[in-house]
């Protein structure tokens, strides 16, 4: 093992290539460790009034906000954290999947018919986990099946997303598209095209088949994470929850070498986080409540979206927003110049949580509780991907 | 201009500070008769400071923990223990408790520099002896109280121009303002061996005057958990979730045109107690409406809260109301801090001594820039703050310590000055200085151990007068020997139950959802070891980290290596 003495650069490093490597590059840091875009080298800004964010460093800028994951606080997070748990950690996780499918098709184009033969040729190569995948969606790959994964593509954490409960200070995986029967209804998307997305997640996910996952081998349970006692909570939860997905899906991402989640030295990484924590959680961000102004995603949150029960029940035959296949970073929607998201307006809009009106007791159906910009969520957990203080124009959903 | 106190004028302890500031607390008469001492110091430099208030940081599993002592307890026996182990627990309070750092007050107090400052200590008798009702200090709760005498103290500023005290002539008419209080008693003990006098810290709380309002630029108001809590209400529509609101009530805010706007007990600027108060606040609220569950069942039982109409929320946040707020209990002995207080009025009741300081009105070495914020100045200002409350509860008036935290066994300790707030003999004044060093280790080392490191300490704590620290980290590459100074003197003007709004609303949500959760946790037992759940589905997929594939080389991922430093830590 690498000898790592830890100082406050260490954890500054840490955190930048943490955000460097699960962003695919997408993001990069400029010399007073204030995130930027890669591309553009714009610093990005979140909240209102917007402010840029930096890593956790020795000696805190004023006028930024903070991500540091060491020094965790119930209640309401900064958009910051927000940011990092919810938009970057649970999005890009997904985001994996759709590259997974987006090749997995091209191979299924390419051959066609993958049939058993050349698997067994294939086995030899190094992408047989590939073939896998390309041979269950292998009958539904045409064009419009690219079209189908760009409807996934617009929220990918609606079809896997890291879902932090509180109440067991553990990660649950959670997929929406898999689990809710009505999810289909308001996306453009075939019903056989959905089967063989759902089959070729859970194959991905290690479940064999749609029979093994009714009969109990349920997502949640199967990628249930907990951190160790001695890491904050929620930062535990999520890493350690993250080593398990990529030891699970890092095989399938051969085929695009930015994707793969280095995991040599993450679990390095790991074994120091108490070491960390030691030695930065004592800068605590202090989060004030902001009143949601025009434009902001709270207000977006209340207003603008409408219920799931008022989505279209058709298929919606609307063009696709692009011809094109988003890039990677398309992914990581905030930035200071809006939104770069694909997201094909015709669409029926994002269903809301359903709200609980039970009081004491926790949700019966295995909805959760968590807290995000001091506003109780309450429903499935399927959408706490949104967050509030958001900059205006910023969608709420990825 | 009027002659009338006894004056003792001529010690000039300006090599005091040098030995970091034995002054008055170091001349501790015995508490035996009434006499009543002024201890008035000429205008000193005081520097700019910057008000590091508590925040919680309350964390899911300290909610699930507590959650379970109070759902595992249910008929309330012995459960103020448990919550209490919980609380003082060094785990539990060094993550959930710390000191502000982006958030931080930033307080003119170089504006006060001009200004006189006194430490006034008034001894009394057995008040049932004494009792007069035209006497500040005696009164009829005191008359039964088990106190036989008591010693109280006050510091703070003086608002006006004094006079020339040198020369015994006082300005009747300069304001005091009083910044702190402490009452000190001599409780009587009985036992085979006859009566025993035991010495008891009755009372202590700092005041916040509204002069603060005026030499911050920043809006202050209450951090204390009762007025935390009021920014915690129900939700407008109705559900019965608490959840926290940027609702604040106006009266707890700072205001400069008030004489004195609330009062701190220093208990609550001590971490445990603090966070103590709201947890066992929450286990009675949970016991009282799991309570009234029952007595709602009764359809003719008027008085059940639950026929009345409220549900859980309301009936448990008005319980919570009235469990967090803490009186003034010291205000039933001697002046009130809130009334005006002048020379004259001392010259009238007290008659007292005093004695003229003149520690230099310039310093004699440089301290820390309080306004750059890092992780030593928030914790030199944290052991400065609640290093003193803790001091007072403990009957010590000034400790002057060396710590090495590196040290086990309470070996990295070594006392050079310590001073009791009254005289105590050799043998009890180490026994209280080696339980306030327990205490310390407790509740303010372990935070400075948990949020950085280990650490060595150089400390001067003194409650009436200066405090300075200088603190080094371990995992820090320089090492400085420039102090960090608060002046305790000013005591409420610069408690951490003092805070901007922005700390008051965090620290809000966050106790808005810890009470819910530990409110609303009830049966949820599911609880798993960290990677611990393997499913069959990846029996043929090891987790041991050695069959972890080999970082591959291309893309950003070789990016990200050239691009790395020599620091090792950075290699993925």
């Amino acid at each position: 093992m690498t000898t790592i003495k830890v100082t406050d650069e260490s954890v500054t490093n840490f955190l930048k290539e943490f955000i460097a490597q699960i962003s695919m590059d997408h993001y990069a840091f400029d010399a007073d460790d204030y995130i930027v875009e890669a591309s553009t080298n714009k610093r990005l800004t979140l909240g209102t009034p917007a402010k840029p964010i930096y890593v956790y460093r020795k000696n805190p800028h004023d006028d930024g906000m903070v991500i540091n994951p060491f020094a965790e606080v119930m209640g309401r997070m900064s958009p910051a954290m927000v940011w990092f748990y919810n938009k970057l950690i649970s999005s890009m996780v997904a985001v994996r999947f759709i590259i997974i499918l987006r090749e997995c098709a091209n191979i299924a184009e390419k051959q066609k018919v993958v049939t058993a033969k050349k698997k067994n040729e294939a086995a030899g190569s190094s992408l047989p986990e590939l073939l896998d995948i390309a041979s269950i969606i292998a009958d539904v790959v045409d064009d419009k099946f690219k079209e189908e994964l760009l409807v996934l593509a617009n929220s990918p954490t609606e079809m896997i997303d890291l879902v932090y409960d509180p109440t067991i200070c553990s990660i649950n995986v959670k997929s929406e598209m898999i689990d809710e029967p009505r999810w289909i209804k308001s996306k453009n998307i075939r019903v056989k095209s959905l089967d063989k997305i759902k089959l070729a997640v859970l194959r991905i996910l290690g479940v064999k088949s749609m029979d093994d996952y009714n009969n109990g081998l349920k997502l949640a349970e199967l990628y249930r994470t907990r951190g160790p006692d001695d890491v904050p909570p929620r930062l535990g939860a999520y890493l350690y929850a993250l080593k398990k997905i990529f030891l699970q899906i890092n095989p399938y991402l051969k085929i695009e070498p930015e994707a793969i989640f280095n995991l040599h030295e993450f679990v390095t990484h790991l074994g120091l986080l108490p070491n960390y924590r030691t030695i930065a959680s004592w800068h605590l961000d202090i989060v004030a409540k902001q009143a949601p102004s025009p434009g902001s995603s709270a207000s977006v949150l209340t207003s603008s979206v409408a219920p799931a029960k008022s989505a279209p029940t058709n298929t919606n035959t609307a063009p696709s927003p692009t011809s094109s296949w988003p890039s990677i970073s398309s992914s990581l929607a905030p930035t200071p110049s809006g939104n770069q998201v694909y997201r094909n307006p015709n669409l029926a809009p994002d269903p809301q949580p359903v709200r609980y009106n039970t009081g004491y007791d926790r949700p019966s159906n295995g909805g959760y509780y968590d807290r995000v910009g001091g506003q109780q969520q309450q429903g499935t957990g399927y959408y706490d991907t949104r967050g509030p203080g958001l900059p205006p124009g910023i969608p709420d959903y990825i | 201009m009027v002659h009338g106190f006894t004056n003792q004028f001529g010690r000039d302890n300006l090599s005091n500070i040098v030995n970091y500031g034995a002054d008055a607390t170091a001349f501790m008469p015995t508490l035996n008769g009434r006499r009543a001492t002024l201890y008035l110091y000429k205008p000193r430099t005081l520097h700019q400071q910057n008000i590091r208030s508590l925040t919680y940081a309350f964390t899911d599993d300290f909610a699930e923990r507590t959650a379970r002592v109070i759902n595992d307890d249910k008929n309330t026996s012995g459960i103020n223990a448990k919550l209490t182990n919980l609380v003082t627990n060094s785990d539990s309070i060094s993550s959930i408790v710390k000191p502000t750092t982006t958030g931080s007050a930033l307080i003119n107090l170089n504006h006060m520099s001009h200004l006189w400052s006194f430490l006034f200590i008034v001894d009394n008798e057995t008040p049932m002896n004494t009792f007069d009702s035209t006497d500040m200090n005696s009164g009829p709760s005191a008359k039964l109280s088990m106190l036989y005498n008591n010693r109280v103290y006050y510091c703070g500023f003086v608002l006006d121009d004094p006079g020339f005290p040198e020369r015994n002539i006082y300005n009747d008419n300069a304001r005091l303002m009083i910044t702190h209080k402490t009452v000190v008693g001599q409780a009587a003990s009985f036992g085979p061996s006859g009566q025993n006098a035991m010495i008891d810290v009755q009372a202590s709380n700092d005041y916040v005057p509204g002069v603060l309002g005026s030499i911050t630029s920043t809006e202050l108001s209450s951090n204390k958990p009762e007025s935390i809590f009021k920014t915690v209400t129900l939700e407008s529509d109705g559900d019965d979730n608490l959840t926290a609101m940027s609702l604040f009530n106006s009266n707890e805010r700072v205001d400069k045109n008030k004489q004195v706007c609330f009062h701190v007990p220093d208990a609550l600027t001590v971490p445990s107690s603090n966070v103590g108060t709201i947890v066992k606040a929450i286990s009675r609220g949970v016991d009282f409406v799991r309570g009234e569950s029952f007595a709602g069942t009764l359809s003719h039982d008027r008085m059940a809260a639950r026929n009345i109409g409220p549900g859980y929320g309301e009936m448990l946040q008005e319980h919570l109301h009235q469990t967090l707020a803490i009186p003034d209990t010291s205000g039933y002995i001697g002046l009130k801090p809130e009334s005006v207080i002048t020379f004259g009025i001392l010259k009238e009741h007290y008659h007292p001594q005093v004695d003229v300081y003149d520690i230099g009105a310039t310093g004699l070495f440089s301290v820390l820039d309080q306004r750059q914020n890092n992780a030593r100045n928030m914790l030199s200002s944290f052991i400065a703050t609640v290093g003193t409350s803790i001091m007072t509860s403990f009957g010590l008036a000034q400790l002057s310590f060396t710590y090495d935290s590196s040290i086990p066994f309470g070996e990295g300790v070594h006392f050079h000055i310590t001073t009791g707030m009254v005289p105590y003999s050799d043998h009890e004044k180490l026994e209280r200085c080696r339980a306030v060093i327990k205490r310390f280790e407790r509740e303010i080392f372990s935070i400075c151990l948990k949020n950085r490191g280990d650490f060595h300490l150089v400390a001067n704590l003194n409650v009436g007068n200066f405090s300075r620290v200088i603190l080094n980290f371990y995992c820090d590459d320089e090492r400085i020997d420039t102090p960090y100074e608060v002046p305790t003197i000013a005591g409420g003007m610069l408690s951490n139950q003092t805070a901007p709004l922005a700390v008051v609303s965090h620290n809000g949500a966050s106790m808005g959802a810890f009470i819910d959760r530990v409110s609303k946790v009830n049966n949820n037992e599911v609880l798993l070891e960290a990677g611990a759940y393997v499913s069959s589905a990846f029996n043929n997929r090891s987790l041991l980290d050695d069959r972890i594939p080999e970082p591959p080389r291309g893309g950003g991922i070789s990016s990200l290596i050239s691009n790395m430093n020599n620091d090792t830590s950075s290699a993925w």
